[in-house]
């Protein structure tokens, strides 16, 4: 990758009490200035992850290096990242109004008129409390903050919880408007891939702790195809190529190949009477999840 | 990488400047709403003012002591929990490291311990100046803050009250860091070493001493003392919080 990177991570590991481990060997890059969708199941290890960026957490393997530096208690570092939990708490009593009171007192660059626009986009109730707001609500409020911080690093905790279909695409128009406006480093924790795989310039896909996928997200989705068609054909097809995922129905087989799609693909794939076909960003998630566990069983 | 381009002075200068600015950051933060800090403990103090008045003025008497001032310090004691344990999570969140919340927090407890001590002491000088509210009630005054000149006095309320907060910090410190294991651990350790004192005090006779000790003290001598409780409540918070997970 050519761009700098704002947070490099190696060999990061957090194990809790009991031998749970959040998070095992954990490396990657976080470019500056992208988009990068921290991408897995719930339980993956994305909110940890977060966590252990921005210093809330701490690892119990490996170095994590956020402007070259290590985030812990380190003010120029904490600094220049803002990150609402998706379950956040906010201090006792305070409403909307407090939130964006506060908000310049914390970060120099605070932007008001995001913040007001925020206010009336998502139609906010300035002088309801934030903790007993809807779950929509409180996802709103944790937007507002992401977004007016103008935070050098932001991080989005699966954003959209109880937002309906238009609040979220709200939602995306101004990350990208706003995005658009004052580049910066920007990282999205969401299940909900497909929604999101245009904003996306890098992923990290994480599942049960471990990175499974990391890079460009187009050459990710790319870089693959499916072929679907007769067992035998498929297997013939397949031969000497890399296969991230089998799926079986009767005496058809889909296979997803480590293979871009293009035109002289499909048409090979049509020699052998098989169907060739781009994958989704999410299908290959899903499948680089599950072929990691299927990895991981294997060596056990 | 984009590191950040300075050398070691000028990073060590900056990063006190950013402290500071964080820590400034949370006391805003915590009189955001000023309804929990200052409307509250008013109200509070006002109305158990107002009805110790209205029952001595039925029911005439001669004295009594501060009491009603107490009420002060348990409510301080309890709204510094809640800046814990519900402001220091949104703190971090906010880019705040733990020092500047610990240091933003004790700007917090002081400004609220110079701003209640100063109005229990006026309080003070009013109820003696008109002879307990014309009814001889004695709110705010103790017969013992006569041993010390009214500086001393108003120096006592302003570290108490300090201190009085600290506790609530502490005790709140320790519930975010360890939860149930807080009150499991630490509730019947307490109760240990609390009842090993009072076995040892009772078995060498010491408790005359002490309550000798502590009765002889001046006004100056307990600032004195809540001052530096202030202190070790301070460095056990830091020790507690420093670890604790956002």
């Amino acid at each position: 990758m050519s761009t700098p990177t704002s947070i490099a991570v190696r060999g990061l590991g957090r194990t809790y009490a009991g031998g749970v481990h959040a998070l095992a060997d954990v490396s990657l890059d976080v470019r500056d200035g992208v988009i990068t969708g921290l991408l897995g199941r719930n339980g993956a290890g994305k909110t940890t992850l977060m966590s252990v960026l921005t210093g809330q957490e701490f690892p119990t393997a490996g170095t994590v290096r956020v402007f070259g530096e290590d985030p812990l208690e380190n003010e120029a570092v904490l600094g220049r990242m803002c990150f609402i939990r998706e379950n956040q708490v906010y201090p006792n009593n305070f409403r909307l109004s407090h939130v964006i009171a506060t908000g310049p007192a914390f970060y120099p660059n605070w932007s008001s008129e995001v913040a007001d626009a925020l206010v009336e986009r998502f139609e906010l109730p300035l002088k309801r409390e934030v903790n007993k707001m809807s779950r929509g609500m409180r996802s709103s409020v944790g937007i507002l903050i992401g977004l007016a911080s103008q935070a050098p690093i932001t991080f989005f905790d699966e954003p959209y919880l109880g937002l309906d279909a238009t609040a979220r695409q709200q939602f995306y128009d101004m990350l990208l408007a706003d995005y658009a406006e004052n580049p910066r480093t920007i990282v999205l924790s969401t299940h909900l891939i497909d929604e999101v795989a245009g904003l996306l310039e890098d992923v990290v896909v994480l599942d049960r702790g471990r990175v499974v996928l990391t890079g460009s997200a187009e050459r990710i989705a790319r870089g693959s195809c499916t072929v679907t068609g007769p067992a035998a054909a498929a297997e013939a097809f397949a031969e000497g190529r890399h296969v991230l995922h089998r799926e079986g129905l009767g005496s058809y087989l889909t296979l997803t190949l480590d293979l871009p799609f293009d035109p002289a693909v499909q048409r090979l794939a049509e020699t052998h009477g098989l169907e060739a076909a781009p994958v989704s960003l999410q299908s290959l998630v899903v499948r680089a999840g599950a072929l990691d566990r299927t990895a991981q069983e294997a060596t056990r | 990488m984009t590191a950040l381009p300075m050398s070691a002075p000028v990073r060590s200068v900056l990063a006190r400047q950013l402290l500071w600015r964080k820590s400034v950051a949370v006391l805003r933060m915590h009189f955001t709403d000023p309804t929990t800090m200052v409307v509250f403990p008013a109200a509070l103090l006002g109305s158990i003012f107002a009805i110790t008045l209205i029952v001595w003025t039925l029911i005439p008497g001669d004295g009594g002591q501060g009491w009603g001032e107490m009420s002060i310090y348990c409510f301080l004691a309890g709204i510094s929990a809640l800046a814990v344990t519900r402001s220091l999570p949104f703190s971090l969140g906010m880019g705040s490291s733990r020092r500047a919340f610990v240091l933003g927090t004790l700007l917090t407890n002081l400004v609220l311990a110079v701003g209640w001590g100063v109005v229990l002491f006026v309080m003070l000088r009013i109820e003696k100046a008109s002879g307990g509210w014309g009814q001889h009630v004695h709110f705010f005054w103790w017969d013992w803050y006569a041993r010390s000149a009214w500086p001393a006095v108003l120096l006592l309320q302003i570290t108490s009250l300090a201190a009085a907060f600290a506790l609530g910090v502490l005790l709140a410190a320790l519930w975010v860091r360890w939860n149930r294991l807080a009150l499991v651990v630490g509730g019947p350790a307490a109760v240990v070493v609390l009842g090993g004192v009072a076995i040892l005090l009772t078995s060498r006779h010491w408790w005359g001493g002490i309550t000798g000790w502590l009765g002889g003290l001046t006004p100056l001598a307990a600032a004195g003392l809540c001052a530096a409780l202030l202190v070790v409540l301070l460095a056990c918070q830091y020790a507690v919080l420093r670890r604790v997970r956002g």
